[in-house]
């Protein structure tokens, strides 16, 4: 039974992680991977780690969809309208991810797995913290802290003008009134560029005046 | 007994509840605010509500009389709406209930089969697609070229079926618009008719794509006809451009107007006028409650009850909206529009009386201190709920508008919602006055835009004519989805 | 209160529990809307209750959308998305002593299925093609990002206190003393994120008027039945879990334990559908900034209390 489980998650692991390549939409792309992700995390519950298994699922979901996100906004072809290749280095890339996973798909047979000494511990997932972690655990821990707080910190300062200058309504006056119109003229040098009728988007729209909002 | 008379079975059995909540999508022509009053009242009283969407819709109501344009529009609009539905239009106030009453045995009648099986719209392709387990793309195509010409369909034949997943991007429904209203925009021709988007440059120096998003003429909570073409990356508004579809016909006199031959007193107009503003911008802040308490005061002004009465209401209610952090939260800071933009605008009425910071939540805010006033039999202070004519007289709409249309870059898709709101130029003015020139609109516009904007009404309204009229159509359905010309 | 596990075929009875409480939930919404009263109609007021169930029937006879190329298989999962997640979610929540599934990671397991919401409900606005439903989808991202965090540690806080991340235990960790009363910010903020991730009240902006109904906007007929109702059943399950992890579960006089179960989560869902009536909409840059600023160090604060807490109780 775990053996067939283990098996459909691997195929469905390896075949949506093959999908994010074949498919020719940004969002397919980016949910196969999930898709992949997702099955390895199912695989690792398989091997009674239930935290790490769910957690896995947890993160890798959580990245994917704000990875589409990021990628739509960030391609050359935003969102994709166009029939995309999602393919790269189409010769390098095959040969060198295939060599990878031939070399690994040959150490998982050629490797002698060590047979299980004593019994399956009563929290595998602490077993395995502490078979990895060992003595350093409480340093691992106040650094997580640490790091968590640095992220919390540095976005509060990097966003403190939110995305587009001041949008935090406080203490705004009549500074803040131009503003817009600062915006209004960009907006305007954008039309100048759709007025040339350049043809396929690719009209040269001047740098934007505006992004001092106050 | 087969499945499909099982179905058809429960079908009917369905019905018959279903007619007891109709979702109205209702239409307001420019100059027709008494049946859209009328309209509002109508629906509640049958236990409706009103429908944010098309989609949502079954029942499409066009209060007014429809010009050209906005025929076009709600003919889209029918288009995108499921089924069952039913159309018709009130033209006078006193029209609109029966009119209602009339449709909705309609909607639950065995006619909606029939009129379902002869849809001939993307509709009936999807069933047909359905039976062809999914093929979708080469039957749009082959359909193309069997029932008219569409446009946008050529080159979409060679178009492989195995390539299905990748052009439907989200981002590109409002390629549609695109499509339909501004052609020669420069984008690329894509399959099923849809466009490649533009990019422009974003304020973080990004190359962003664009959308072209018409909002209007019909949207909930929108003023009546109104169109802001606006440029979209993302939800953020990175230009717009607005305009007022024509009212067939010679114009009335705008509703809101002091005029005296009215029964209810001029007071109790600008009060019921500032409320509806209110319900308007209490409905789009999300907080129905509040909305549908402005709307219930507004009616009972309008249906000519004592002010007293009214005022004794209004001030609980006032305090509660007053209060609210949350709302002030969500106003603060739109659409700041300082005295001297104003005056160079032409803008008089409450939204150059508002205090400081000047925004949204100022505006809203002298709303109800003005609805108050009006209500305790204050003289109203323009002759007008929105102010007086402009020197150049043009009427206070307009210079409400431009503020709207000269704030909105920048600001989110939400925001502008609001900020539109904030100001509600009314369109019965605008649509009854010829839309004199402007001096910020002579200075900054392309040369295209300006010729129409000096250009009489009327001609500007030809000149782009059918297309847009199917773009406007489709930015309120929100997508390029199925509209009637595709 | 011992909580144990159930046979798999409790998985029907238990998603009927939810569907029921999802169908209260509308139903207690329709009760509350006053706006319905408006207009001086009378035609439906005495039977307000009905009107979810007018609704089903109406939605049942609709047709289902289409639009000019859409990635419907994408558009499918985003519809499905939160009916199904709501299940997933209500499998970890225990009614009374028993829970359809007893995971040892009952908590990580709500908090992944959440995150899968992410995906369901900006999918769902990605399908249809359409501006509307696609900004309605990327706000939804907006907003999660503010209550995420928020969220997880408003979870950690009971698992701390209870020593552990099965919800069975931390409904035994209470007996004496609802985690609700020594740490409120922590339900509060957990309350918060269930009518945030159930896109309710205040957090609806991503099925927002001003965005036409914004996922909403183009799903018709059963495709908006499936995510109306997944909305109200993510609501159903969320509060059911805000009973399990800080209202002491089953614990109660009188009563059998799983009908203080469903009382507490009826109580609980009907403060959260009666939220809808007070409060305005929040923008979703509004919501990140309330998330992070204002909830996530509160709550930290919480979790650094209830942790000293159980440091000092040894």
């Amino acid at each position: 039974m775990q053996i067939a489980l283990f098996c459909v998650l691997a195929v469905v692991a390896v075949v949506s992680g093959a999908a994010v390549f074949v498919v020719d939409s940004m969002a397919r792309a980016t949910y196969a991977l999930a898709l992949s992700f997702v099955a390895v995390g199912a695989s690792l519950l398989l091997l009674d780690l239930a935290y790490l298994g769910v957690v896995t699922i947890l993160m890798m979901v959580m990245e994917m969809a704000i990875m589409a996100v990021f990628m739509i906004m960030f391609m050359m072809n935003p969102a994709g309208l166009m029939p995309m290749s999602m393919l790269h280095n189409r010769r390098g890339a095959p040969a060198i991810s295939g060599g990878i996973f031939l070399a690994l798909g040959a150490l998982v047979l050629l490797v002698p797995w060590p047979e299980r000494r004593g019994t399956v511990p009563a929290d595998p997932t602490r077993a395995v913290g502490e078979a990895i972690m060992g003595s350093k655990m409480l340093v691992m821990i106040g650094v997580s802290a640490v790091l968590f707080t640095t992220i919390v910190a540095a976005l509060v300062l990097a966003t403190s003008r939110g995305r587009y200058g001041d949008d935090e309504p406080a203490g705004y006056g009549h500074g803040e009134s131009h503003g817009p119109h600062n915006g209004h003229g960009g907006g305007h040098d954008a039309h100048a560029g759709h007025g040339g009728h350049g043809g396929h988007g690719t009209h040269a729209a001047p740098p934007a005046a505006e992004g001092s909002g106050t | 007994m087969g499945l499909s008379t099982a179905l058809r079975n429960l079908s009917g059995r369905l019905a018959a509840p279903a007619a007891r909540v109709p979702h109205v999508l209702l239409v307001v022509c420019p100059g027709a605010t008494a049946v859209r009053l009328a309209a509002e009242v109508a629906v509640a009283g049958l236990g409706g509500r009103l429908a944010d969407s098309p989609t949502e819709a079954d029942v499409l109501l066009v209060a007014g009389e429809p010009s050209q344009e906005m025929r076009a529009a709600t003919d889209v609009l029918w288009g995108q709406m499921p089924g069952p539905r039913v159309r018709a239009e009130a033209t006078r106030p006193q029209d609109a209930e029966p009119v209602l009453r009339a449709l909705l045995p309609v909607l639950t009648g065995r006619g909606q089969e029939a009129e379902a099986t002869q849809r001939d719209d993307e509709w009936g392709r999807d069933e047909e697609e359905d039976g062809h387990g999914g093929v979708h793309e080469d039957n749009h195509g082959g359909h193309g070229g069997e029932q008219r010409s569409h446009g946008g369909h050529e080159g979409h034949g060679g178009h492989g079926d195995e390539q299905r997943s990748h052009d439907r991007h989200g981002d590109h429904g409002g390629q549609e618009d695109h499509d339909g209203g501004h052609e020669g925009h420069g984008g690329m021709q894509m399959p099923g008719g849809l466009m490649m988007a533009d990019r422009a440059e974003d304020r973080d120096g990004l190359k962003l794509d664009v959308l072209h998003v018409p909002l209007g003429p019909v949207l909930p909570d929108w003023p009546a006809g109104l169109v802001v073409d606006t440029v979209l990356q993302g939800d953020v508004v990175q230009r717009a451009e607005g305009r007022v579809l024509p009212s067939a016909g010679p114009c009335p006199p705008p509703f809101w107007q002091n005029d005296d031959d009215h029964l209810v007193a001029p007071e109790a107009r600008t009060a019921a006028c500032h409320l509806d503003s209110l319900g308007r911008l209490l409905a789009l802040a999300g907080w129905e409650d509040a909305a549908a308490g402005a709307r219930r005061l507004r009616d009972r002004l309008l249906a000519g009850e004592p002010v007293d009465a009214v005022r004794a209401d209004f001030g609980p209610w006032r305090r509660r909206v007053e209060r609210s952090r949350t709302l002030r939260w969500a106003t603060d800071g739109i659409g700041v529009l300082t005295p001297v933009d104003a005056a160079r605008l032409g803008v008089s009425g409450p939204a150059v009386r508002a205090r400081p910071p000047h925004d949204a939540t100022a505006r809203w805010l002298r709303w109800l201190t003005e609805t108050e006033e009006a209500l305790a039999g204050g003289k109203v202070p323009d002759g007008g709920p929105r102010g007086h004519t402009a020197p150049d007289g043009s009427p206070p709409s307009r210079g409400l508008l431009d503020v709207a249309v000269e704030l909105a870059p920048g600001l989110e898709l939400s925001a502008v919602r609001l900020l539109v709101a904030s100001l509600d130029p009314d369109p019965d003015e605008l649509a009854a006055a010829p839309e004199p020139g402007r001096a910020w609109e002579e200075a900054e516009k392309e040369p295209r835009q300006s010729r129409h904007d000096h250009g009489e009404h009327r001609g500007h309204e030809e000149h782009r004519g059918h297309g847009e009229g199917h773009g406007q159509g489709h930015g309120e359905g929100g997508h390029g989805g199925g509209g009637g010309e595709r | 209160m011992t909580v144990t596990g159930a046979p798999m075929w409790a998985v029907v009875p238990a998603a009927a529990v939810l569907l029921v409480m999802a169908l209260a939930a509308a139903v207690l919404d329709a009760v509350f809307d006053t706006a319905a009263a408006g207009g001086g109609g009378t035609a439906v007021h005495g039977r307000r209750w009905s009107r979810p169930l007018v609704e089903v029937a109406r939605l049942m006879r609709q047709r289902g959308r289409t639009t000019v190329e859409p990635d419907r298989l994408l558009w499918r999962i985003g519809t499905a998305g939160p009916l199904v997640a709501a299940l997933l979610m209500a499998a970890v929540v225990p009614v009374g002593g028993t829970v359809v599934a007893d995971l040892p990671v009952g908590i990580v397991w709500f908090n992944a299925v959440d995150v899968t919401l992410w995906a369901a409900v900006w999918l769902a606005g990605w399908g249809p093609n359409s501006v509307y439903p696609l900004i309605g989808g990327y706000r939804f991202v907006a907003q999660a990002l503010g209550y995420e965090l928020p969220l997880m540690f408003a979870l950690t806080a009971p698992a701390v206190a209870a020593g552990s991340l099965s919800v069975g235990e931390v409904v035994r960790a209470q007996q004496g003393l609802w985690f609700a009363v020594w740490m409120p910010v922590a339900f509060v903020v957990f309350l918060g994120a269930v009518a945030a991730l159930g896109v309710w009240g205040p957090f609806s902006s991503p099925v927002g008027r001003d965005a036409a109904g914004g996922v909403l906007a183009e799903a018709a007929g059963v495709d908006r039945l499936l995510l109306l109702t997944g909305r109200y059943a993510l609501l159903a399950a969320g509060s059911g879990m805000a009973v399990a992890l800080f209202l002491g579960g089953g614990a109660g006089p009188w009563l059998p334990g799983w009908a203080w179960s469903l009382l507490k989560t009826l109580a609980v869902l009907a403060a959260l559908v009666a939220l809808r009536r007070r409060l305005p909409v929040l923008r979703p840059e509004r919501i990140v900034r309330l998330g992070w600023l204002v909830a996530l160090p509160a709550v930290l604060l919480q979790l650094l209390v209830v942790s000293a807490v159980v440091v000092a109780k040894g």
